[in-house]
């Protein structure tokens, strides 16, 4: 990727929302070429524009993060991805084959889902963990010009 | 926030795509385009709305390798490891974790070799207690909670 274009979908990345106006000024970049750029990017890396939530100020406070191995890994990844609570799905190298981020309302809904998850899945090891936001998807795609 | 189910429904929308037009969102939302504007100004200045995000994927941009990492130190060093870990451009995301652990990291790089090198960098800045990591190998979903419009209010 050419270093124009690494700034524009940096720009991108700080704002999805940001005018092709803004992000002309901000990098120096003609604003048509911006606008080329912005659809070469769109058409040849599938870009996701999607709002971040703080999702405690809408009445989801419980984030958890499991570290999850199971006997039945499509039934896991079946069920997770059918729940609506589910955020991130990832699988992942060596014995924890999948990571999961959920919201719930409360610790009741929480709890009762991983039982199900357990059940469900042959689930061996379940590692859970409440996440407490610090940043998210601050990667500087800049980093290498 | 008074009428949270209309409010589930714009944030909804706008996570499934952030740049979608107020003009279509009001078509879809039956929600008069002014209000819309309010509403999402309102939702910045009260945090509810953090950042309109753009997910790309790293591999295509010549980052082969994303990792999540555990991280624990010992207390008197924990505020240290937070601050290196927040200003650390290449960590994509953060968060404060328990379980034994303090912190979950998500980093990207172009390969294996940076992101041990990006450890060894970490534990020469601050006395880490414990690490574990964990490579991505495929990503399922991502930020996909609240994101189906036609979920809001089942």
């Amino acid at each position: 990727m050419k270093a124009r274009e690494r700034r524009v979908l940096n720009e991108l990345r700080k704002d999805s929302r940001a005018s092709f106006t803004a992000i002309a000024a901000n990098t120096g970049i003609p604003l048509s070429t911006v606008f080329k750029i912005a659809a070469k990017l769109e058409r040849s890396n599938p870009v996701r524009y999607a709002c971040l939530v703080d999702f405690e100020k809408v009445g989801y406070p419980f984030r958890i993060g499991v570290f999850i191995r199971a006997d039945k890994r499509h039934e896991a990844i079946e069920f997770l991805q059918s729940s609506p609570s589910l955020n991130t799905l990832l699988r992942l190298s060596g014995d924890c084959g999948l990571y999961a981020e959920l919201l719930f309302k409360n610790m009741p809904v929480c709890q009762d889902f991983l039982e199900m998850l357990r059940e469900v899945s042959g689930v061996r090891n379940a590692s859970v963990h409440f996440l407490s936001v610090v940043k998210q998807e601050d990667f500087d795609i800049s980093l290498n010009d | 926030m008074k009428n949270l189910e209309r409010d589930l429904l714009i944030l909804s929308h706008l996570r499934r795509d952030a740049r979608v037009k107020l003009t279509k969102l009001s078509r879809a939302t039956r929600i008069p385009v002014s209000t819309l504007f309010d509403k999402i100004k309102a939702y910045q200045v009260q945090g509810v709305l953090k950042k309109n995000a753009s997910l790309v994927d790293f591999g295509l941009l010549g980052y082969q390798a994303r990792a999540l990492i555990l991280l624990s130190a010992h207390k008197k060093d924990r505020a240290k490891l937070g601050e290196v870990l927040r200003k650390s451009k290449s960590v994509n995301s953060l968060f404060k974790v328990n379980n034994g652990w303090d912190f979950s990291v998500e980093v990207v790089f172009p390969g294996m070799k940076e992101v041990e090198e990006f450890i060894e960098g970490v534990e020469e800045q601050v006395s880490l207690k414990g690490k574990s990591v964990f490579y991505v190998i495929e990503e399922l979903k991502r930020e996909a909670f609240l994101s189906n419009p036609a979920l809001v209010g089942i």
